[in-house]
């Protein structure tokens, strides 16, 4: 078992109430899984990708990452697991406008304090892989959005995480560049990557084993 | 349409306070810094400008060249405005003026010493008073006549009235008649005198001033209506020459005319041509002014358009409904100025505030409601103009983005300015780094006049004015007065030993070259001297008591020693005025009438039997007090009807500084304005950088950076440009401070360390205002800003 969540909840109040995001939340990820979670808008879908990412925090239940737990876990410690095994891709990308496909690719490595001779193989074989050696020295504005997003599937690639969280991975894509992108995941998946992303569209969720439903942070179907 | 533009610039105003306090406070302080300045100038400015005929009046200066060296100042005979007025048609009246002395009047039982000048009879013809009592046709009619001024009529007979005709005596030896009282002297005359009394009483006071080849005192002069200066100038400059007795190639005399409204401002004498002098404390404080203001403007150049970004939908919205760039640059520039103007009236509370303090620090007279409508206009201008600069640069950034980028959130719209704002930081901080390092090597320099012992011991030491006469010598008095206890030695000098005039050539020692041009300057000491004003001897002897009875020994110093080239000085012939004597001593150099000057030959004659004269006495630093106290019983016992008034020499000393203590003071202040002003700006940069790169800043949080690199990746940012602007602003700090220390004679070597101290400081405080908001970035949750909308 890669993760568990137990009884999860999470909450807002807002004027005297409490608005539920997260309500009774449980989920268990074995290695190799690749899990699509649906949802309507304001269903809960990112607020528990965000939760599963050690990104934002919950107020009840228990999170267990490789049998640790996560919730007992110190800041410092979380972020080092996340560091060494997580990987995030975006709806929007969120490359950084001012570095180049390189040096986008290459941040994640700078922050783990890898050694410049070692990031440079990782990043090289991260830009044969993706077929973006040509574009190396390109700013994101000069890219499509596919290609952006593809540069985005590296960064998160790149330090070879054990999970990779997506947030609507294909959402600002057209149809041929989305379905690249989900080709891709599901080579990955094969190669052992477990992946957990979220998504709006039906096709887009077949691709993974296995699909859980939200609905008002609850999980209605799995 | 004017409405709706207020309306959104108040709303804006009050909608991002942060910002808004930030921007006023910045202007507030930066308009506050230069308004005061301005306030100042314009009052330096108008010194002496105000009397009616100001245009025709003149200060006559003379120049004296040797081979090749000119000295030049307002020295001139005594007698001169006698002969100008008989010789030069063109000039219609001209009236000499002492230097201001402090004398003694007394009136029954009022005993009272008041500071004023002896004038020609044209001096009211001239300059203009407003007489209370008397007339200017009557006013200098009789050597016995005396005009003095409103306060001293009210010191010694109760008011105006009761003063004019009343009988006043003065140095309680000659009865004078209240001829006028005039008005206090208004701040914008630089002649602040208490009284005016008659040339005559001059020419018979001072034995050496009917000569007309002797020279000391100003004249001034009032040319006719009509006349050519040119002209006149060209007919006086050779004027002196006529009267001159003994022929000397190498000596030449000449007379120009300054306009007497410049005299005050530009007072300074450069190789006899007039340069500088008060002007350049205006023009330094103007620079400062300026830096000041363009700083606070820069910042809020670089916070608006900074924020820009977030105005740009505003922008899109308006553009799509059809508003012209010329409205949207109107629109913003209406903002810059309403902020500009919320910021005048908060700095002019502010003066109105301070204005006390000031006045108290400048020596001013300054209040916001005796302002002129033209200084008023000039306020206004300056408001004006600061809100016109500080708006123009993002009224035209704002109103030139497309609508089309901006609704596509294209974020290299802004990478221009992005520029220019990093470019405008380097220069704030720049000229920072000026303003502290100069602040920094002021402030040594008058610490060093002030502290450093700079030939002579000034602690401890008093000096008095003694007129004695033959019943009551000063040898009496210092006979009496070293059984004091606490009186440790005390000797007399024909002048204090730091006010001197002009000097002569008539000196010859044994090998003097042929026409050797030294002038060389004397003073007249009795008995132990080097003691009472704790100068060293370096060689032979001061005049003591036993030496003092021959009366042609004479004490050269340093410089006059080498000079003369002399191996073994001591017992050496040396003719001063064709008075042979010998030299029995060499004192070390001591300043002589400023410490900006370099020390001239001196000579010291015996002046033992002096009955008139400045008494310097050392006393111990114990018991000071009772010491004075002491002192002043003696001295009131021996001269009961003249005050005992005396000046600590390191006060005196002080005061002769106080131009340059209280301009540094001010420059101070300023610099440190300066500082904070740009450290507002920095803030508020940083706020923005932070608000603009919060995506930036998560999505690295999310690839896993740690707050601390977050924050040095903010603060590295940051600190580049303030870096940059410090190695920008040394070199040109270095060289202006370089040149203003050859000001002085005595000066500090350049401290390298004080800019090292003040780019530390300045990058101290830097990081310090960067990091605070640094922080709190970085600690921000990624989940937050990365929020797809």
């Amino acid at each position: 078992m890669l993760l568990e969540l137990k009884n999860i909840f999470k909450w807002v109040n807002s004027g005297g109430n409490r608005v539920f995001l997260l309500k009774d939340i449980n989920l268990q990820v074995e290695e190799g899984a690749f899990i699509s979670i649906m949802g309507l808008s304001g269903s809960g879908k990112s607020t528990m990708l965000n939760v599963l990412g050690m990104l934002d925090t919950f107020d009840e239940g228990e999170y267990l990452f490789n049998e640790q737990p996560v919730h007992q876990l110190k800041e410092k410690h979380r972020s080092r697991l996340f560091k060494e095994n997580m990987g995030f891709v975006f709806q929007a990308y969120h490359l950084i406008d001012e570095l180049t496909v390189y040096e986008n690719i290459e941040t994640p490595l700078l922050y783990k304090k890898i050694k410049s001779s070692e990031r440079k193989a990782l990043v090289s074989d991260m830009l044969d892989r993706f077929n973006i050696v040509g574009k190396k020295d390109l700013f994101p504005a000069q890219l499509s959005g596919g290609q952006q997003q593809l540069v985005g599937v590296a960064r998160a690639l790149v330090s070879k995480p054990k999970l990779l969280l997506a947030d609507e991975p294909t959402g600002n894509l057209n149809s041929k560049q989305g379905e690249e992108i989900m080709e891709l995941f599901k080579q990955l998946n094969q190669e052992g990557v477990t992946i957990v992303q979220v998504t709006h569209s039906e096709k887009n969720a077949a691709y993974g084993s296995q699909i859980i439903e939200l609905l008002d942070g609850r999980v209605i179907s799995r | 349409m004017l409405k709706n533009h207020l309306k959104i610039a108040w709303r804006n105003i009050v909608k991002n306070k942060v910002f808004s306090i930030l921007n006023i406070v910045g202007l507030a302080t930066g308009l506050l810094c230069s308004l005061l300045i301005y306030l100042w100038g314009t009052d330096e400015l108008a010194v002496d400008k105000y009397h009616e005929n100001i245009d025709r009046l003149y200060s006559v200066y003379q120049k004296q060249i040797f081979e090749g060296r000119i000295d030049a100042g307002y020295f001139t005979p005594a007698v001169l405005y006698r002969e100008l007025k008989l010789k030069i048609p063109e000039i219609e009246k001209a009236s000499p003026m002492s230097w201001k002395g402090s004398k003694t009047f007394s009136y029954n039982d009022k005993i009272f010493k008041q500071e004023g000048v002896y004038v020609g009879a044209d001096y009211f013809d001239m300059f203009s008073y407003d007489f209370l009592e008397g007339t200017v046709a009557s006013v200098m009619d009789s050597p016995d006549d005396i005009a003095i001024s409103e306060e001293m009529a009210k010191v010694f007979f109760g008011s105006a009235k009761n003063a004019i005709g009343k009988s006043l005596s003065y140095e309680n030896n000659r009865p004078l008649n209240v001829s006028a009282v005039f008005k206090d002297a208004s701040p914008a005359n630089s002649n602040k005198s208490d009284f005016f009394l008659h040339w005559d009483i001059f020419l018979k006071e001072n034995g050496w001033a009917p000569n007309i080849t002797n020279s000391g005192p100003p004249t001034f002069v009032l040319l006719k209506e009509d006349s050519d200066v040119t002209a006149v100038n060209a007919k006086i400059k050779d004027f002196l020459t006529s009267y001159r007795t003994e022929e000397n190639d190498n000596f030449t005399v000449e007379l120009g005319l300054q306009p007497f409204g410049e005299s005050y401002l530009h007072n300074n004498f450069e190789n006899g041509i007039i340069s500088g002098g008060r002007i350049e404390n205006v023009r330094i404080f103007g620079f400062i002014a300026f830096f000041v203001l363009l700083i606070a403007c820069i910042n809020f150049m670089n916070l608006v358009s900074a924020g820009s970004l977030k105005r740009a939908k505003e922008v899109g919205v308006r553009k799509s409904l059809g508003a012209k760039k010329g409205s949207l640059i109107s629109q913003f520039l209406g903002e810059a100025l309403l902020l500009s103007f919320i910021s005048t009236i908060l700095s002019l509370v502010l003066i109105a505030l301070l204005l006390p303090v000031f006045n108290e620090l400048a020596g001013k007279d300054l209040s916001l409601f005796s302002l002129s409508p033209l200084s008023w206009l000039g306020i206004l201008m300056i408001a004006l103009l600061t809100g016109f600069v500080s708006g123009s640069y993002p009224a035209f950034v704002l109103s030139s983005f497309k609508a089309i980028d901006i609704f596509k959130n294209n974020r290299n719209a802004n990478a221009s300015s992005r520029w220019i704002r990093k470019g405008l930081v380097v220069f704030q901080f720049a000229l920072t780094i000026i303003l502290i390092s100069g602040m920094l090597i002021t402030s040594r320099q008058i610490n060093y006049i002030q502290n450093e012992n700079l030939g002579f011991d000034r602690h401890n030491v008093f000096i008095f004015a003694f007129q004695g006469d033959s019943t009551f010598t000063f040898s009496s008095l210092k006979e009496r007065a070293l059984q004091i206890p606490g009186v440790e030695s005390m000797s007399i000098s024909n002048r204090g030993p730091m006010g001197f005039t002009n000097g002569f050539d008539d000196v010859h020692w044994a090998g003097k070259p042929d026409n050797d041009p030294t002038i060389f300057m004397s003073m007249d000491v009795g008995s132990d001297f080097a003691e009472a004003w704790g100068t060293e001897m370096l060689m032979g002897a001061d005049f003591s008591d036993e030496s003092i009875a021959d009366n042609s020994g004479y004490i050269i110093n340093e410089t006059a020693l080498r000079i003369m080239g002399l191996e073994d000085p001591i017992g050496k012939p040396l003719t001063m005025w064709d008075k042979e004597g010998t030299i029995i001593g060499v004192m070390k150099d001591f300043p002589i009438n400023t410490v900006k000057t370099a020390i001239p030959p001196l000579i010291i004659r015996n002046g033992e039997y002096m009955n008139r004269g400045a008494v310097l006495t050392r006393i111990s630093p114990v018991n000071v007090i009772q010491t004075v106290e002491a002192l002043e019983k003696l001295y009131t016992e021996i001269l009961p009807e003249v005050p005992f008034e005396y000046v600590f020499s390191d006060a005196w000393y002080n005061d002769m500084y106080k131009s340059e203590t209280v301009f540094f003071k001010l420059s101070q202040y300023f610099s440190l304005i300066a500082v904070f002003i740009s450290c507002l700006g920095l803030f508020g940069l940083v706020i923005f950088s932070a608000q603009q790169r919060v995506k930036e800043i998560g999505i690295r949080k999310v690839l896993g950076a740690s707050a601390t690199m977050i924050t040095s990746l903010l603060v590295k940012d940051f600190l580049k440009l303030v870096v940059l602007g410090i190695v920008i602003g040394c070199p040109v700090a270095w060289f202006f401070m370089d040149k203003w220390l050859t000001n002085y004679e005595y000066r500090i070597d350049m401290p390298w360390w004080a800019f090292g101290v003040a780019g530390i400081l300045v990058i101290a405080i830097a990081l310090l205002t960067v990091s605070f908001k640094s922080i709190s970035a970085a600690m921000t949750n990624p989940v937050e800003s990365l929020r797809t909308e």
